[in-house]
């Protein structure tokens, strides 16, 4: 199957940031679309604070997720590839599932979060959890770099 | 005609009453009349209110004159009754008094003495009885569900199975379904009164948390605190230590006037962007900017939401915080910016300054004042509202009303709108929060729980005051570290205050400055101990920064128990 299209989750841990250079590598390969996505989710707050927090957390997370893309946009550029960047708020995986929809990607390519114990109590689930239903939504392949 | 024919026969109709009466009344007077009096206090010699008293002559209960037929003790534990008795029924009579309050022991029918205070007037003999009563705690079924209930709290908050704001509503909810249910038909049920539950909320906390809450909305909108994290930067002009160390400070400068949560959100974007240019990893800023933001909080009596709570409960002023804590606090402040400059060092040194000069420039871009006016509107309000802080007590004026003239005052000279305000800014879960929360300890107290759990205290200190502080400030500082220390204080407020009136120590006493100090500080020593913690690690995982709970508590455990040793040493000398 041809790829036309890759989005990539993208943050600023080094995993992400590995798995945007290898979405890169991917796009160049196959000269696909590249389009790079951070998504805001503040969602870990709501049980501690609230509406105004909040939105003060919003904000702040929008304009790191800029900064962070532009990073990821200079890793791209070593491939050649100038890719399409997103930013957008809302639960992790709606927002993954809505652009890989959106953007008719054939791979989702997402970094490796290594979770403890305690860091899946505090910060409930991880995208990576939920591989096997990405797939089945979105018809996408999706591929975790490690 | 027909009027005043009418008003006649009424006329005529009243002086035939009273004449009929005049003889009855006359045959009143020679009766024995009893005048009761008494108050019932609990173990601590404090008045217990709402006490069912009833008075037996010769075993049959008797029934008081006028309109009340039950008497009840007051909020002052005073009662008092008269009682008319067929003429020389007292003299010979065996009058008892007894009495009963849900999760109280009741009265047992303790025989009185009567004392013959001569005729009245009218004829009648009077008797006087006076009578103090002591009351004893029982645990009952109401005393068992208000600590389900409270533990229950406790733990769907440290697990998150609700939004604790839904967990203590519920609980408040629960304790009122149950007292007018339950408590209806077996006063062992009983509570908490909805009147009682209402007094309990402590609007002095809302009203203040309000209008501090409206200051942050407001200046949050100058773009100060940013501006404040890039002018660190310009001062520290690429010396990664002294960046630390003033990035530290400034948080903890902040958090000691405004909440720390929102103090954190604010700075996380533009420290993580510092960090990411000076390439070290920003949580070697962030977090040690959390522990300040924590320390600096505990300086003042608006600073963290235990000490707002520990102000209005015990009548503190602001100038005693600030005389008791600031100094402390300062040193603390010191100590772990230092420790965490050791610690970080290694991170520190490998940072890559590069152009300094271009970086300046850069950030003075990103982070400029949006609205100088409103921000110096901001801060002169800020300044003259923090000046009745240190004078409220002085003015014998509730922190709370000093919150809401700055405040208000601020949204009428500035314009902003209210409304919007209300709506966006003010943490309206937090405030139902408080409310639910001063429920749930008001029915934990009303119940017994609080003044069992304050035994166990007294006796576990042996009486001892030194081993009471200690205690206090360790087991605050160990609680806290792992769950929500604003229920935790509003649980330790009626402990200590028993502790207090158990050693006769005065109102602004050392015990009130170790469950501070404890509190406030103990929440440094894991990512969850404190709000401002949470925050930190969690904006700074969603940037790809993360890091376990294991290491932050390598990180953040000693110099918490650092600080805290240095409080327990300050709190032994000092007081």
């Amino acid at each position: 199957m041809a790829i036309k299209s890759i989005v990539c989750g993208v943050t600023g841990s080094a995993h992400a940031q590995k798995a945007a250079l290898e979405a890169a590598a991917l796009a160049k390969r196959n000269n696909a679309r590249l389009t790079y996505v951070y998504v805001v989710d503040a969602g870990f707050l709501k049980g501690s604070v609230g509406g105004m927090s909040m939105s003060i957390a919003q904000e702040g997370l929008e304009r790191l997720g800029q900064q962070i893309l532009e990073f990821a946009e200079k890793l791209a550029q070593s491939y050649q590839i100038i890719p399409g960047t997103i930013v957008r708020t809302g639960p992790v995986l709606e927002v993954l599932k809505q652009i890989v929809l959106e953007e008719n990607a054939d791979v989702l390519v997402l970094g490796h979060e290594e979770r403890s114990f305690f860091d899946k109590l505090l910060f409930k689930g991880s995208v990576e959890d939920h591989i096997e239903e990405l797939k089945k939504l979105t018809g996408a392949d999706v591929t975790v770099i490690r | 005609m027909t009027r005043l024919k009418l008003f006649l026969l009424l006329l005529s109709i009243t002086v035939i009453f009273m004449g009929c009466c005049l003889p009855s009344q006359a045959l009143a007077s020679q009766a024995d009349r009893l005048i009761l009096s008494g108050a019932v206090y609990n173990a601590q010699g404090k008045p217990v209110k709402e006490v069912d008293i009833e008075v037996l002559v010769n075993g049959k209960t008797v029934t008081p004159l006028g309109k009340d037929e039950s008497i009840k003790s007051g909020s002052n534990g005073a009662f008092s009754a008269q009682f008319s008795l067929s003429a020389g029924t007292l003299p010979s009579a065996k009058v008892e008094l007894k009495g009963q309050k849900p999760s109280w022991e009741p009265i047992a029918p303790t025989t009185l003495k009567i004392i013959d205070a001569g005729t009245d007037a009218k004829g009648d003999r009077l008797f006087n009885i006076s009578q103090i009563v002591s009351l004893k705690r029982a645990v009952s079924p109401a005393f068992w569900f208000a600590t389900i209930i409270l533990v229950g709290v406790y733990v769907v908050i440290s697990f998150e199975w609700m939004h604790r704001t839904l967990a203590a509503l519920l609980a408040a909810a629960l304790i009122l379904f149950i007292t007018y249910t339950l408590g209806s038909y077996d006063k062992s049920y009983y509570i908490l009164s909805f009147e009682d539950a209402m007094a309990a909320v402590d609007l002095n906390v809302i009203f203040l948390l309000l209008g501090m809450m409206i200051f942050v909305g407001v200046l949050k909108r100058t773009g100060m605190f940013q501006f404040l994290a890039y002018k660190a930067y310009a001062w520290a002009r690429g010396n990664v230590f002294i960046l630390s160390f003033v990035l530290q400070f400034l948080t903890a400068v902040i958090s000691a006037f405004l909440d720390n949560v929102t103090t954190m959100l604010l700075v996380i974007p533009v420290t993580i962007e510092i960090a990411l240019t000076l390439k070290v990893h920003p949580l070697t800023f962030l977090i040690p900017q959390a522990f300040a933001s924590n320390v600096g909080g505990t300086a003042t009596l608006i600073g963290d939401p235990p000490n707002i709570l520990i102000g209005s409960y015990t009548g503190l002023t602001f100038g005693q915080f600030v005389s008791n804590l600031t100094l402390i606090c300062l040193l603390s402040l010191i100590v772990s910016c230092f420790y965490f400059l050791w610690w970080h060092k290694k991170e520190y040194m490998k940072a890559d300054v590069g152009d300094v000069e271009k970086t300046i420039a850069l950030l003075r871009e990103q982070y400029k004042i949006t609205d100088r006016k409103l921000m110096i509107q901001g801060l002169v309000i800020l300044g003259f509202t923090i000046l009745l802080f240190a004078l409220h007590g002085f003015l014998h004026m509730q922190v709370a009303v000093a919150a809401l003239i700055g405040s208000l005052l601020l949204l009428a000279i500035s314009r902003v709108d209210i409304v919007e305000m209300l709506e966006r800014e003010v943490e309206w879960p937090s405030l139902m929060f408080f409310i639910g929360l001063f429920v749930v300890i008001a029915a934990a107290e009303s119940t017994g729980l609080i003044q069992q759990i304050a035994n166990v205290v007294l006796q576990a200190s042996q009486g001892n005051l030194t081993i009471a502080v200690i205690m206090i400030l360790w087991v605050s500082a160990i609680a806290s570290a792992f769950i929500d220390n604003i229920p935790f204080t509003a649980t330790m407020l009626p402990i200590v205050l028993f502790l207090s009136e158990s050693f006769g120590l005065p109102r602004d006493n050392v015990l009130w400055w170790s469950l501070s100090l404890g509190a406030c500080l103990g929440g440094n020593g894991t990512m969850i101990g404190a709000s401002a913690n949470v925050v930190t690690v969690g904006m700074a995982e969603k940037a790809g920064y993360k890091i376990s709970f294991v290491e932050y508590m390598k990180m953040c455990w000693w110099p918490m128990i650092i600080t805290v040793t240095m409080c327990m040493v300050y709190l032994l000398i000092a007081y």
